[in-house]
């Protein structure tokens, strides 16, 4: 069988060239790549919103998003130790060589967005994925196609702030209105203390002309849903991305199968008027 | 077949010849067909052709092991060098003795794993390397029902030949030129013969039961989706997934690594939405944590689902299920109980 392409199931050799440790008690790294096989990278064409398979011999594969845009770059990982192939991600170090099979997954509907307002509402390890769109949107030969963009972001705490250094940049430019809370303050954090769906509330973005994309603890989507719907945001303007149990990634193996729907082809990107329409699986 | 294609001649061949039919073949590629297991058949590579067993009404389990391997090896590693070596492809073959619910079964997988962008090239593979051979059948199981999804005894669907059984000879549909290959030498089938097949044809099966209805599937989803009859139905199921992996439509599977020391191979293996920890997250979450959900995740999939997808529904009514199933779940039982809950609550 010839490698690459013709087999789906084949993983292309990347390897790691920085690590970033985010939260303060090391359990989310952000792994930035380059291809082995420079070719090989050329073929991986990724848009905001899509995933890849990341593969470890030995350990096996898990589904994450790409958190960079495709105007980086490099291909980065934001990656939280959870389970078996995690676990084994953040034992590697500089200069190892991991896997990647992709991109996969559908990707935000970028049109959609253009000329509107876009509000997005991340909590935690959620704010991973958005970050592929807003580099995306923020980029300079991008950031005329979209009017206010605003960033509304939470973590339980100060340490559990993701892309730290980048919060700074959003916060201090002056097209994009950077807002953040945390469940709770610790040492000498002056902020904003309190949960996402609260934050959302208060700053009361309008919905006129405006999309909302959201990422975050299932708990954390419930109240945000409900709040943009009080605020006036239309199902189709809510956009959401699903997490799910993957193992193919390729729409076969049925393990991500939600009505007729499988979450690494239609998905993981959906509307809220989409997942009003699916079994509530997920 | 495209209009341009001759139409091949059917042929002959005598029961008592099939052996020797069959060893012919052998010394230019590998035969799987139906072999005695104990009180059952399955399919299984032939030494001989005399090895081949037809007393059965079908195999035990389904023909789907042939492109779907339960256990298949996807590629080897060397954890330290990070190589990968794919395993050789499994060579020329003749499956043979293909039932029409299986080759039924192999059309839904075919459109499976063709479908979209990504094709799935283990399983092509095997397929490109196969011929196909299917078999009618005599009469209807027991448990058969088929002729609920517009199957019958004699449909080949996806067979390069088939062989349709007279009294004491088969006379072979040749639906390929890759078929012609392996029966131009037999000869060609009389009018005599024809007119036999044709009086065969025209016989009615006496099935147990009627066809299941399966309009319905459309309400289920949208009205039912929710009710309690799936907690009902599901009740005594103990999540062995044995239905499962004798189901000639079902592809569910897993991916895991196997190692020992430095080297190691990926590989797939069966699995089953109906053990309890298929949908289960790293994080614990679980969206399917009772039976009847993923009950109605088998039921919804295999008839309505997979038909949304694929245009075909995912069963072909071959009745392993059934027979297999260690508490007695009957899936035509859950088929007609989900029509009778529907007009039960449709007057509320």
């Amino acid at each position: 069988m010839e490698k690459g392409a013709s087999n789906p199931y084949r993983p292309l050799e990347a390897r790691i060239v920085k690590i970033t440790d985010e939260s303060a008690n090391k359990d989310t790294r952000t792994f930035e790549l380059e291809w082995v096989n420079p070719e090989e990278g050329e073929q991986f064409r990724n848009l905001p919103g899509q995933f890849a398979e990341i593969s470890i011999f030995g350990a096996g594969e898990a589904p994450i998003s790409i958190t960079s845009s495709p105007t980086q770059p490099r291909l980065q990982f934001c990656i939280k130790r959870m389970g078996k192939v995690t676990t084994e991600i953040h034992h590697r170090g500089v200069g190892d060589i991991i896997g990647i099979r992709g991109p996969y997954g559908n990707t935000f509907p970028l049109e959609e967005f253009k000329g509107k307002n876009v509000i997005f509402v991340a909590g935690g390890i959620g704010l991973a994925p958005l970050r592929s769109l807003i580099n995306y949107m923020l980029h300079e030969s991008h950031r005329g196609d979209y009017k206010d963009i605003m960033i509304l972001y939470g973590a339980r705490s100060p340490g559990d702030l993701l892309f730290k250094e980048e919060l700074g940049e959003w916060e201090k430019r002056e097209d994009v209105r950077y807002e953040e809370t945390v469940d709770r303050a610790v040492g000498d954090y002056k902020g904003r203390v309190g949960f996402v769906p609260t934050m959302l509330e208060e700053v009361a973005p309008s919905s006129e002309n405006a999309m909302a994309v959201t990422c975050g603890p299932p708990i954390m989507i419930k109240f945000v849903l409900e709040g943009l719907t009080k605020l006036g945001f239309p199902p189709d303007r809510i956009i959401t991305t699903l997490e799910m149990r993957m193992k193919c990634g390729i729409g076969k193996c049925g393990r991500c199968n939600i009505g007729k729907y499988y979450v690494c082809i239609d998905g993981p990107v959906f509307s809220y008027e989409q997942l009003k329409n699916m079994p509530k699986e997920y | 077949m495209t209009g341009t294609e001759k139409i091949m001649k059917q042929r002959v061949l005598e029961k008592k010849k099939l052996p020797e039919f069959l060893d012919e073949i052998l010394k230019t590629r590998a035969v799987i067909a139906p072999v005695k297991e104990e009180d059952h058949s399955v399919y299984s590579p032939l030494k001989k052709g005399a090895d081949v067993c037809l007393d059965f009404l079908r195999p035990m389990k389904s023909a789907k092991e042939v492109f779907f391997p339960q256990n298949e090896v996807m590629f080897y590693f060397n954890q330290r060098t990070q190589k990968m070596v794919e395993p050789p492809p499994a060579g020329e073959t003749l499956l043979f003795g293909v039932t029409p619910c299986d080759l039924a079964g192999i059309a839904a997988q075919d459109k499976l794993f063709s479908s979209g962008e990504f094709k799935d090239s283990y399983y092509l593979r095997r397929r490109k390397q196969t011929i196909i051979a299917g078999m009618g059948c005599p009469e209807p199981g027991e448990t058969c029902f088929c002729h609920s999804f517009g199957i019958d005894r004699f449909s080949s669907a996806v067979a390069d030949l088939f062989f349709n059984p007279l009294e004491d000879r088969f006379v072979i549909d040749v639906n390929t030129q890759n078929g012609e290959e392996l029966v131009k030498n037999l000869p060609e089938a009389s009018e005599k013969e024809l007119e036999e097949l044709k009086k065969l044809k025209g016989e009615i099966p006496q099935f147990s039961m009627e066809p299941i209805p399966l309009e319905d599937m459309v309400k289920v989803v949208g009205e039912h989706f929710d009710s309690p009859v799936w907690d009902e139905v599901a009740m005594r199921c103990i999540g062995c997934a044995a239905c499962t992996f004798v189901c000639p439509t079902c592809h569910c599977f897993d991916i895991t690594d196997e190692t020992r020391k430095d080297v190691g191979r990926r590989m797939r293996t069966w699995d089953g939405c109906m053990f309890p920890k298929f949908t289960l997250h790293a994080s614990g979450h679980n969206p399917r944590t009772q039976a009847g959900q993923r009950m109605r995740q088998r039921v919804l999939h295999k008839f309505s689902y997979f038909n949304d997808n694929q245009g075909i529904i995912s069963c072909t009514g071959c009745g392993r299920c059934v027979e297999v199933c260690p508490v007695n779940l009957d899936i035509r039982d859950i088929l007609k109980r989900l029509s009778e809950y529907i007009l039960e609550t449709s007057d509320k």
